[in-house]
């Protein structure tokens, strides 16, 4: 015999002694320990206004005792006992109309504890019985013992199936008063799958029926998950009149395998737990008119009652959180036919066998952004719904992080990746075979809907290989992170200059070293050394930097140069959870501790033994270096121009409505700021077209030689032009003729700026005036422009 | 082969003293499982610094009678104190509650009464000691008994009392009373204790009412008058009757108060004021509240059926435990007939206590308590006291594989079936 009292006999001799001292009218069945369990019989006493009442209980000591907790089932009277204290009689479990206790009759007592709780009290048999004495004291005085909000009210009723899923529609408050819905089963994985298993409803749509009739078409909610619901045949009124249908025919098709329909009704608060058509009745009169539930029903069902075997009925109610809940259940009522034909009943039978019918319930999973993210809760800041991320690179790191960030709760995807899904990728990808062939920016948006239906999400189904993608910028204009996933030095190089001068922070992650290591690192501009930046610190051969080389032979392929240095999935995981890691860090909170992060499986005495133990980390703090030509800043970070300087370009600009007019800029550097205090004109030999401008350069050195002739500070400080479009930028002319300006010793500048003035042809007026800096180590830089008098 | 936890009245009258050493082996090796389960489970937890505080921070006596929900108006704890009285009462007083104290006894029999001064003392850790009241109903040593321990254990910052002045066979509990009024006085101030008069209007206390029913003005002049003897015999018609609750819900306190008391001064005049949905009852269960005497035919019934409880708490040992026989069972009887045999609760019958909470929605509720008793119980000291003879360091006892009080064998059925 190995029952638990046999393993721990003197916690049975403690728990029968506690009984003993507490509870001394109880009697241990000892027909139940020869079966090797422990069951003790007794009543409860309560003693609430108007004098004690006893409530007759089975205590069940589990198998895993003194783990587990005994368990205190009401019975519906004390059983009878022969000569040898064998319990001869077993009554039934007495059921109530509460929360915690089970469809088995047992109550659930206990939701967090552990039979050994903080203090170091080990919570014993009395602890049980007193709670329950505290349970069925609320059944009198309507004062409850404190319980849990998240237990569901469902979890108390039996269950069939495995549930419905409700999209968010039917959370909201288009649903009022009372209704029919409508669900499907999830055919697909019933019929075109494998899975035996019942599979579950999937309510597509409802009818409000309380003053105005009204579909309600549910089906976006789900059709990222469930595509096909969006197929005519679940179409609500189609729905509707197949169902009239059917019942004008008074026979059931097959399509009523799939089909599924109810009526609901919404409740004005939590109903209590029910177990037949008679309480369900009851629930129901509060909101029947006249307060006869009865009546309403059956004329809900009409036919229907006689012709189905069971009824499903919803409802709705405000939840313990505030928000709305829903309970579906279904009435086991039976049909009733003769000779094939639906059976006439009257209104009593039919209420009789409504009243007597057994009640179960159809699980409801809310498919709510909240319900789907319920375990992410205080783990994770629901702000980071709000938050867009772009993913570029879909690969065996960048599927996966996608991946997790949807299940986290990132909402909002941009996806970027130019491959589609080939065999070989599946081996470390979130697609499977069945996806072999797809773009892998669809393979990853659909398991990122399959995590949350809801997800916006935009493909880009494209390499991006350079900066100056008009595309790109397009793409990235408004998203709050980037997460570079690419591993290519070239091309993350040159992301990384669009990412700073676009001020978009940006994760980059790579495995090395056939996924033995990894790397990830964070760049908010102007915060952390961009990729420029750590490429300077490198070549420092700075203690700080874990320079880490690649090895010929772990090359599996190459493709056309580009070498494949493949990690397995069991390690890429590691890399993928840092950069979901730094992800989630920096859009719940814009921060992140270290920006640079090394890591490694396997121990190793390279790296000045920093990384000697498996699973080691070096975590660094890279600063932006001073002077790198991707993120430092320019040295002339603004503009000053006169009103009078203003209106002189606007006036000759307004004056130059076909071609394009221009001229140099004269004044001074203070500091950081280029303070214009002159603006010359085209000049006469100008060359001006609508698309090109060359001022005069001899015009421009006089005028520039004038004016240094009478203040000594004066200087050249850049260049200024007209574009012919309202809102200008630089060309690559432009771009060209400045940065050699810079580079050029004859202009005694290595940070011209320039200004352009855009003019709207169409509208005949001034558009935007705009300046640039191009400091020679740097790329080109916006700047603001103030403003002075 | 009978194996039941409930042993009838008889047996245990018969067997108490084998009953009681079983009960010792059991609380000792129960205790000693507690240590060992937790041990071994939660090993690391008992070394850890924050257990160690919540432990000091807490104690049975608040763990079990300080309402930590705000719904409670009053809770009451009526304590198992052998043959004598004492009950806990706490009042909600905005944020926190005030604390009565009605009579104090010491179970000087021996029958694991409840240490009051010790849980008193537990009780009032959070309220640096306070106890803002005091109140003896009437000085008898069973209403009085530890009344300098209390004092000493706690603030006493008001005490209320019957006025009487007993007889030479009581006055030893009166001097002490009288002492602990003159250190309380001197402490608070000498309206901080208060002679009881019987009153037509309730004093506000926290966010509920006491109303004094008894004694009398007139019965104290009347009672004052007499000589020593004459004084001993009316005590119990000058003990103080006091009723404590709100609205509908009342708690009524007898103390000893006697079928005299009752029937010329009590029930007629406060008709209106009697109704209680609990009764404290008068003189521990004792015939006295319904006969003059044991032989008296025609009990007096119109004082409980004016206060119509529907529980009756009595505050007394085992019969077998007392030296007047309390309770009695003619008086029992009249009781059960009146509120239901499940409605009348003894503190002896099984040594435990009863709380009653009165919320303030003027609901309430009965419990049943022993975790006071396992804790405050007077047995406990003795126990402290034979394992410190037998074991210098308690370390050893719990390492000690043997019992520590003498195996006594019972019947223990066995067998294939």
């Amino acid at each position: 015999m190995h029952a638990w009292y046999t393993r721990h006999p003197q916690w049975f001799a403690a728990e029968l002694a506690a009984l003993q001292r507490n509870y001394p009218k109880f009697v241990l069945d000892e027909g139940s320990l020869l079966n090797g369990h422990v069951s003790v019989y007794g009543e409860l006493v309560i003693r609430p206004p108007g004098g004690a009442k006893r409530f007759p209980v089975r205590l069940d000591f589990p198998s895993n005792s003194p783990y587990a907790f005994p368990v205190v089932t009401p019975i519906e009277s004390m059983p009878t006992f022969d000569g040898s204290n064998a319990a001869t009689s077993f009554p039934n479990a007495r059921m109530f109309d509460h929360r915690h206790q089970m469809p088995g009759g047992s109550l659930c007592l206990f939701q967090y504890e552990t039979r050994t709780t903080e203090g170091g009290e080990a919570i014993n048999v009395v602890d049980v019985l007193k709670r329950a004495e505290a349970w069925f004291l609320g059944h009198v005085t309507d004062r409850w013992p404190p319980d849990s909000r998240e237990t569901e009210l469902q979890a108390h009723f039996y269950r069939v199936g495995f549930g419905i899923l409700l999209g968010k529609t039917f959370f909201s408050d288009v649903l009022k008063g009372h209704g029919e819905f409508f669900a499907v089963k999830d055919v697909h994985r019933f019929y075109v799958g494998r899975s035996q298993e019942e599979p579950p409803l999937i309510a597509t749509s409802a009818t409000v029926l309380t003053s105005v009739y009204q579909v309600v078409d549910a089906r976006e909610d789900l059709q990222a998950v469930f595509p096909w619901i969006t197929n005519d045949a679940w179409e609500p009124k189609k729905f509707v009149e197949c169902q009239e249908r059917q019942r004008q025919n008074k026979t059931i098709d097959f399509g009523d395998i799939a089909r599924v329909s109810g009526y609901w009704w919404e409740l004005d608060e939590e109903p209590c737990v029910f177990r037949d058509g008679k309480k369900l009745l009851e629930v129901l009169s509060s909101v029947a008119p006249n307060g006869d539930a009865w009546s309403m029903v059956s004329k809900s069902l009409g036919v229907d009652f006689t012709l189905k075997n069971f009824h499903h009925i919803g409802l709705c109610y405000p939840g313990r959180f505030g928000e709305r809940e829903w309970l579906f259940v279904v009435v086991l009522a039976g049909a009733e036919k003769t000779n094939g034909l639906p059976a006439v009943l009257t209104d009593d039978q039919k209420r009789t066998r409504f009243e007597s019918a057994r009640v179960a319930c159809v699980p409801v999973h809310g498919l709510t952004p909240n319900e789907i993210g319920k375990r992410n809760e205080t783990v994770v800041a629901p702000q980071i719904a709000s938050k867009r991320v772009a993913l570029v690179g879909l690969g065996a790191l960048g599927s996966k992080v996608g991946e997790m960030l949807a299940q986290a709760g990132v909402s909002h995807f941009k996806l970027c990746d130019g491959d589609i899904l080939h065999v070989g990728n599946v081996a470390r990808h979130v697609g499977g075979l069945r996806d072999s062939g797809a773009p892998k920016t669809e393979v990853v948006a659909n398991r990122i809907w399959d995590v949350n239906p809801y997800a916006q999400i935009a493909v880009f189904n494209k390499y991006i290989n350079s900066p100056s993608q008009e595309d790109v910028r397009e793409l990235f204009a408004d998203v709050d992170l980037i997460i570079c996933t690419i591993a290519d030095e070239g091309t993350e190089s040159g992301f990384n200059e669009l990412a700073v001068e676009m001020g978009i922070p940006v994760i980059y992650g790579r495995s090395m070293r056939r996924g033995q290591m990894g790397r990830v690192f964070v760049v908010r501009p102007g915060v952390d050394a961009c990729k420029t930046c750590l490429g300077m610190i490198a070549r420092q051969d700075s203690a700080d930097w874990l320079s880490v080389t690649e090895r010929a032979e772990d090359a599996l392929l190459h493709e056309c140069g580009r070498p494949i240095i493949a990690g397995s999935a069991v390690d890429l995981v590691f890399v993928s959870g840092y950069i979901a890691r730094a992800a989630i860090d920096f859009l719940e909170s814009n921060s992140s501790l270290k920006n640079h992060l090394v890591w490694t499986l396997r121990a190793t005495e390279e790296f000045d033994g920093k990384l000697n133990s498996p699973f080691s980390i070096v975590q660094t703090n890279f600063e932006p270096q001073p002077g790198c030509p991707s993120c430092g800043p320019a040295r002339i970070s603004g503009i000053s121009l006169p009103d009078s300087v203003r209106d002189f370009i606007v006036n000759e600009v307004a004056s130059s409505p076909t071609v394009e007019t221009g001229g140099i800029l004269i004044g001074r550097i203070d500091g950081t700021t280029a303070i214009v205090t002159r603006a010359t004109g085209p000049g006469p030999k100008a060359i001006r077209t609508a698309t090109r401008f060359e001022r005069d350069v001899e015009f421009a050195q006089q005028e520039l030689d004038a004016e240094s002739a009478r203040d000594l500070s004066m200087v050249y400080i850049g260049e200024w032009h007209s574009h012919l479009v309202p809102e200008p930028a630089p060309s690559g002319r432009d771009v060209l003729s400045l940065t050699g300006i810079a580079q050029s010793s004859n202009y005694a500048t290595t940070s011209p700026i320039m200004l352009i003035c855009g003019f709207n042809q169409e509208k005949k007026s001034i558009g935007a005036l705009k300046g640039w800096a191009f400091p020679v180590e740097s790329s080109m830089k916006c700047i603001p422009i103030n403003a002075c008098p | 082969m009978i194996h039941k936890f409930g042993v009838m009245e008889d047996d245990i009258n018969e067997f108490s003293e084998q009953r009681i050493a079983t009960r010792f082996r059991f609380a000792f090796v129960f205790s000693l499982l507690k240590f060992t389960f937790h041990s071994s489970i939660q090993g690391l937890d008992l070394i850890g610094t924050n257990n160690t505080k919540e432990l000091k921070m807490s104690n049975v006596a608040r763990d079990v009678l300080w309402p930590t929900d705000s719904n409670v108006l009053i809770r009451i704890g009526m304590l198992y104190v052998g043959q004598g009285d004492a009950s806990v009462v706490l009042i909600k007083d905005g944020t926190t509650y005030k604390t009565i104290l009605i009579d104090i006894n010491r179970d000087a029999e021996g029958h694991n009464g409840i240490n009051v001064p010790k849980l008193m003392k537990d009780l009032l850790t959070n309220q640096n000691g306070r106890l803002d009241l005091f109140v003896n109903t009437h000085p008898h040593t069973d209403h009085l008994d530890d009344i300098t321990e209390l004092n000493e254990s706690v603030d006493i910052h008001e005490v209320w009392e019957s006025g009487h002045v007993p007889g030479k066979d009581d006055k030893a509990s009166y001097d002490e009373l009288q002492k602990v009024i003159k250190a309380v006085k001197k402490k608070h101030g000498s309206k901080a204790v208060i002679e009881m008069r019987g009153s037509d209007s309730a004093t506000a206390f926290g966010e509920a009412e006491i109303y004094i029913l008894s004694p009398a003005d007139y019965v104290k002049t009347d009672i004052a008058g007499e000589d020593a003897a004459g004084r001993r015999k009316r005590i119990h018609e000058h003990c103080a009757v006091l009723r404590i609750g709100k609205d509908d819900t009342w708690v009524l306190f007898t103390g000893d108060a006697d079928r005299t008391a009752w029937e010329d001064h009590i029930t007629d005049h406060h008709e209106d004021r009697l109704p209680s949905k609990i009764l404290n009852a008068s003189h521990h269960g004792s015939r006295t509240f319904f006969k003059h005497d044991k032989d008296d035919e025609d009990p007096y019934m119109k004082a409980l059926e004016t206060i119509n409880p529907e529980y009756v708490i009595v505050s007394a040992p085992k019969q077998s435990e007392s030296r007047h026989e309390h309770p009695h069972d003619d008086a029992m009887e009249l009781y059960e007939d009146h509120v239901g045999e499940d409605n009348v609760l003894h503190t002896g019958a099984n040594h435990e206590s009863f709380i009653c909470d009165i919320f303030t929605d003027g609901t309430y509720e009965v419990r049943v308590d022993t975790k006071l008793v396992e804790e405050y119980g007077r047995d406990n000291e003795k126990k402290d006291e034979k394992s410190e003879k037998k074991n210098s360091s308690s370390a050893r006892v719990i390492q000690s594989a043997a019992p520590t009080v003498a195996t006594r064998l019972d019947q223990r059925p066995m067998g294939l079936e």
